[in-house]
């Protein structure tokens, strides 16, 4: 270890270097192979101790004052990939289910200790309604379901809706029109317009719930899948972003919940409930619901999976406004 | 797709030797991870995954370079190139780094261990650590500096020790 070097390179990737002292870095790094191999090694450090002090291994008493965007938990590609995998399955696939049982996000709410009064229903659906969800990526209407092929269904092979007499079977990990050779995800999500909240949204005391129900049926298949659910926020309508857009369209949110999901047992008979809690941005115009089942092992796949027998029941989007008082505690500072 | 989950750690280090900001590397590792995916049946040994993976981080962090180059203090092109060709083959040195360098970390007196991982826990932190302690924030980067070059040494040191045993 050269101190000369430490020194130039540790401020480099604090990102507190001057112009004059990056010159001679760059001079140094050009020459020297050993200073590379510092380099690559300080910025190996650099990742691990960044893990380090997002897992909170080790506790401690510094933190910052206040809650960072993106603070938390390290964003991991796994997690990111998940997103933007919401129009690219193949990547929406490997990252669900077999890492993920709930991953931390920035904006998720620790668990409430008391309920928190609901201010307005958003979403009630037991699908009863006879309108078939659409197959084409991203919903075009506010309040309407679509994304990967779905279909209503009625009770089969032993498997009872958890409400009423009609259930959503997710029947594929792709879209109509969609090219992608590698899905093994099905999607399906509503975007809903909340220009009627923005009032309160903006006193920063807004949170957004989501819930829905998932069951599998298929005794002729070993395969592990999992139930998903994740809210999105956004400032502006995010309905127009289809097609390759899509990826700006999840870069564009201004927040998300965890991706909370669950694995859905072989019993026809339980339904396994997955449900996501987030703080609105106050900026927050849009919501997302999303929901999905995926494989819990993915593995590449040559063609769009098709999945046996999965469904969803009673899906619920609502949002709640926190006490001023608490939302106060938890800002001092504001 | 568990050679990314397992070898991720690797690939964000040598990722993060080819860009000038860690959030960067947050907003590399997706493409990587997508380029990975698409290629994957290239990928002929699941030995060579790692290196094939960095060679793909290579490419991301030169279009990333080219794309930020105007707005911001970064290596020039030709170092970046030589840093990403040599650190290609060093994954394995990379791991066992890393697994050390938790150890040295934990070896820490708790004081010198709380505020190094302090300030690493955001982007922002060196400000909140250096108001909350009392120092300057030059201050503070002088002893983040210290510790972490007691770290360092600390890893050299492990390593060389399981190298001779």
């Amino acid at each position: 270890m050269n101190p000369d070097h430490s020194q130039l390179i540790l401020a480099y990737l604090d990102g507190t270097i001057s112009g004059e002292e990056l010159a001679r870095l760059n001079a140094v790094l050009l020459e020297s192979a050993e200073a590379r191999a510092e380099l690559r090694s300080w910025a190996a450090a650099d990742v691990r101790l960044r893990e380090l002090a997002a897992d909170g291994a080790y506790a401690a008493p510094m933190t910052p004052s206040r809650p960072q965007p993106g603070a938390g938990k390290m964003v991991s590609w796994l997690d990111r990939g998940l997103l933007r995998g919401l129009r690219l399955p193949l990547v929406t696939g490997l990252a669900a289910g077999a890492v993920l049982t709930s991953v931390v996000w920035a904006y998720v709410l620790p668990p409430a200790v008391e309920p928190i009064p609901v201010l307005a229903e958003l979403l009630v659906d037991s699908f009863e309604t006879g309108a078939a969800p659409g197959n084409r990526g991203v919903p075009q209407e506010f309040r309407i379901w679509s994304g990967d092929h779905a279909e209503l269904a009625p009770e089969k092979a032993g498997l009872v809706p958890r409400t009423g007499a009609w259930m959503l079977r997710l029947l594929r990990s792709d879209w109509e029109g969609e090219n992608s050779p590698l899905s093994h995800v099905g999607d399906q999500l509503q975007v809903i317009d909340l220009a009627a909240h923005r009032a309160e949204i903006e006193s920063g005391r807004v949170v957004a719930h989501a819930e829905a129900w998932f069951n599998q049926v298929a005794p002729e298949t070993e395969e592990e899948l999992a139930g998903g659910v994740t809210l999105f926020a956004f400032a502006r309508d995010p309905r127009p972003y289809r097609g390759e857009n899509w990826k700006a369209w999840y870069e564009g949110h201004l927040g998300l919940s965890g991706q909370q999901q669950e694995r859905t047992d072989l019993d026809s008979a339980t339904w396994e409930r997955v449900a996501v809690n987030m703080a609105l941005p106050t900026a927050t115009r849009f919501l997302v619901v999303h929901i999905r089942i995926n494989r819990t092992k993915p593995e590449p796949t040559a063609v769009p999976v098709t999945f046996a027998g999965s469904y969803v029941d009673d899906v619920k989007a609502e949002l709640l406004l926190r006490p001023a008082a608490n939302v106060a505690a938890e800002n001092p500072a504001q | 797709m568990q050679l990314l989950a397992r070898h991720e750690p690797v690939i964000r280090g040598y990722l993060r030797s080819l860009v000038s900001r860690a959030a960067d590397v947050d907003e590399l590792m997706p493409d990587v991870a997508l380029v990975a995916w698409r290629k994957f049946s290239e990928l002929r040994e699941p030995e060579a995954f790692p290196r094939w993976a960095c060679v793909i981080a290579r490419y991301e962090a030169l279009r990333f370079r080219r794309d930020r180059a105007r707005d911001r203090l970064v290596l020039d092109e030709a170092v970046i190139a030589k840093l990403a060709d040599e650190g290609a083959g060093e994954t394995p040195l990379r791991a066992r780094q890393m697994a050390a360098l938790e150890v040295c970390v934990e070896r820490l007196p708790a004081e010198r261990r709380e505020l190094l991982l302090a300030c690493y826990a955001t982007e922002a932190a060196i400000k909140d650590v250096a108001a909350q302690t009392g120092r300057t924030v030059d201050g503070l980067y002088q002893l983040l500096r210290r510790i972490r070059v007691d770290v360092q040494r600390c890893v050299e040191g492990t390593l060389k020790q399981e190298a001779s045993s």
